[in-house]
């Protein structure tokens, strides 16, 4: 290197002179990550394939997502309407045993918003404590916990597909099956859309930017726009392979020997709710 | 063991809390360093035998009663740095949830029960045990460690209330805290730990250990065993575990409350008068108090408690696993 350099021709002057630097404006893309991306994010959890993991959870896979799907209704009905604490500790206590029995990825997907939505609707119940109840924001707390936990526990170990099965069992009119489906599996599509639109706009913004507006409403009118798009496209395959507006799912047997255990431990729960609520009254 | 809160001075339990932090900042450290994330999934399964042991009360002479700790159980399992975090964690639930410890005693009872008990009952196997490897010169090691470390621990807890009089009372000569001074409280901790909970200590140690080493002995790292690479199961522990809690109630036959654990009242119904720091001190409600639930008979609130507790445990440590390094391809199945 040093042979190279000493042979080669100086600099030109108007070469040599330092080029001033260019520093863009500082501008901290905490909105567009913290809002906008973790936002389209959100939607991409349509897309994560529900599997049963840990004991209890791959019992639970084998039972009919209908039982699954009526046990979660009577489940959260009877935490909701609890008028003593003693059902709420006992749903609880079943509760954390199903969320110890899963790996420390699935717990921590379920606690993370349970957690949140129960410190919200805590938060949100705080001034009954200045109206005389004072216990008022620690049951909201916990039966948020217990049934939004029961109900991402359906929807993480049930397959979207079995559980609208479910409710073509439950005789739910097929057309509302089919608009649930198609909205389920066009908002994860969304969310990629508006994902890759972000990431596109965070790589390529340069310095600062005062208005947050305007890329907002760039983002969001391109994913309009590649919405719509793909609402149109899906329409013309629907109308390619010959759709008549009948949307069959399969159906499968409800009445199984874990079927017939998850009914026994239904049943048990409600026997208890009645009991207990029956003690208080 | 569990101190509750005002028999101590808060400036008592400020200084060993203080005590406490580089004690938990060097076995966070070792934990990090020695156990891969399938071990320290495992210790919350450990925390819970200490959880579980710990509501098993049982009588001891006077009238009172006490409990194993399992400290040193989870030190010869999985070393004595993550025996103080398990005992901690186990301690902290009691406390915040169950009401069972007190909140500014917090650092005193990890103190006494997650930092003297496992370290001391662990040395002391390993001075016993030597690099023996017939398993009854162990086995024998571990049942006098474990009753040496939970006396020496119940020790701690007597000196610790017997100097209360003698540092704080007030003009009359009255304690403001602790009324009993160290010529009571030190036989009436020791003798009963002595003859009967130590006891009680090390035969749940050895057993637990015993059935540990054979169902699941990969996940024992502490003090391995010669025959580690057989296959290794957690189910059989998890199963132990859930039958563990069902029997908890059990603790419920001993009557009586534990020495240096009795209400405000009961103090001063024993000394008559009541201690000015435990009439005016500190109150925590918890949530469950005394492992009971409002509407539930007693049994059933104590089984509850015990679900509750090693559910709570079990998540902690799995979610604390997440941070740790992965583990090696060894088979273990978590």
């Amino acid at each position: 290197m040093r042979g190279v350099a000493s042979g080669a021709a100086p600099l030109p002057a108007w070469l040599a002179e330092p080029e001033p630097a260019y520093e863009p404006p500082r501008d901290r893309d905490g909105f567009l990550r913290r809002n906008a991306l973790s936002l389209a994010s959100m939607l991409t959890v349509f897309r994560t394939p529900a599997c049963p993991e840990g004991p209890i959870d791959r019992m639970l896979a084998r039972v009919s997502p209908v039982l699954r799907l009526m046990g979660t209704i009577v489940c959260v009905g009877c935490v909701s309407a609890a008028r003593n604490m003693a059902f709420v500790w006992v749903a609880l206590a079943a509760t954390l045993v199903v969320l110890a029995s899963r790996p420390a990825r699935r717990i921590l997907s379920v606690a993370r918003p349970a957690l949140v939505v129960a410190l919200l609707a805590a938060l949100v119940n705080v001034p009954a404590v200045f109206l005389g109840s004072p216990s008022a924001p620690v049951r909201v707390l916990m039966k948020s916990f217990v049934t939004v936990t029961i109900v991402l526990g359906l929807s993480n170990t049930v397959q979207t597909e079995r559980l609208f099965g479910a409710l073509a069992s439950l005789h739910v009119p097929s057309h509302v099956v089919l608009v649930c489906d198609l909205a389920i599996r066009d908002l994860a599509l969304v969310g990629q859309v508006a994902t890759s639109l972000n990431e596109a706009l965070a790589c390529r913004s340069i310095g600062h930017a005062a208005d947050k507006s305007l890329g907002t409403a760039g983002v969001l009118g391109m994913t309009f726009v590649k919405a719509s798009e793909l609402a149109r496209r899906q329409s013309d395959a629907m109308a390619c392979r010959g759709f008549d507006g009948t949307f069959s799912v399969e159906r499968e047997r409800v009445i199984t020997p874990a079927g017939i255990a998850y009914l026994v431990a239904l049943a048990c729960a409600v026997i208890c709710f009645v009991y207990l609520e029956g003690a208080v009254a | 063991m569990h101190i509750p809160d005002n028999y101590l001075s808060p400036s008592t339990g400020a200084v060993f809390a203080v005590a406490m932090v580089p004690v938990w900042g060097h076995c966070i450290k070792k934990v990090r360093e020695d156990l891969d994330r399938d071990h320290v999934a495992f210790l919350g399964v450990a925390a819970a035998f200490s959880f579980l042991l710990m509501m098993f009360n049982v009588p001891l002479p006077g009238g009172t009663t006490g409990h194993a700790v399992g400290g040193t159980l989870i030190a010869l399992l999985l070393g004595p740095e993550a025996a103080c975090i398990a005992v901690s964690v186990a301690l902290a639930i009691q406390a915040l949830v169950f009401g069972d410890g007190g909140i500014l005693a917090f650092g005193v009872n990890c103190f006494n029960m997650a930092f003297v008990l496992p370290f001391v009952g662990f040395a002391l196997y390993r001075a016993i045990a030597g690099k023996a490897l017939t398993a009854g010169r162990r086995r024998v090691a571990m049942a006098i460690g474990s009753w040496a470390g939970i006396n020496v621990a119940a020790l701690c807890a007597a000196i610790e209330f017997g100097i209360q009089p003698l540092l704080f009372h007030d003009a009359a000569g009255q304690a403001l805290y602790c009324p009993y001074p160290l010529a009571v409280s030190i036989p009436a901790m020791c003798i009963p730990h002595m003859l009967v909970a130590g006891v009680v200590e090390a035969v749940a140690t050895v057993a637990i250990y015993e059935f540990v080493s054979r169902t699941a002995p990969e996940y024992i790292v502490a003090t391995p065993e010669g025959d580690s690479g057989k296959g290794s199961s957690l189910v059989p522990v998890a199963v132990f575990v859930g039958v563990l809690a069902v029997l908890t109630p059990l603790g419920l036959l001993a009557e009586g409350d534990a020495w240096g654990e009795w209400g405000t009242e009961d103090v001063a119904s024993l000394v008559g008068y009541t201690p000015a720091g435990m009439g005016q001190g500190f109150s925590w409600e918890a949530l469950l108090p005394d492992y009971t639930f409002a509407g539930l008979p007693d049994v059933a609130g104590y089984i509850l408690s015990a679900v509750v507790g090693v559910a709570l445990l079990v998540i902690v440590f799995k979610l604390l696993s997440a941070a740790a390094r992965p583990a090696a391809a060894t088979g273990a199945k978590a």
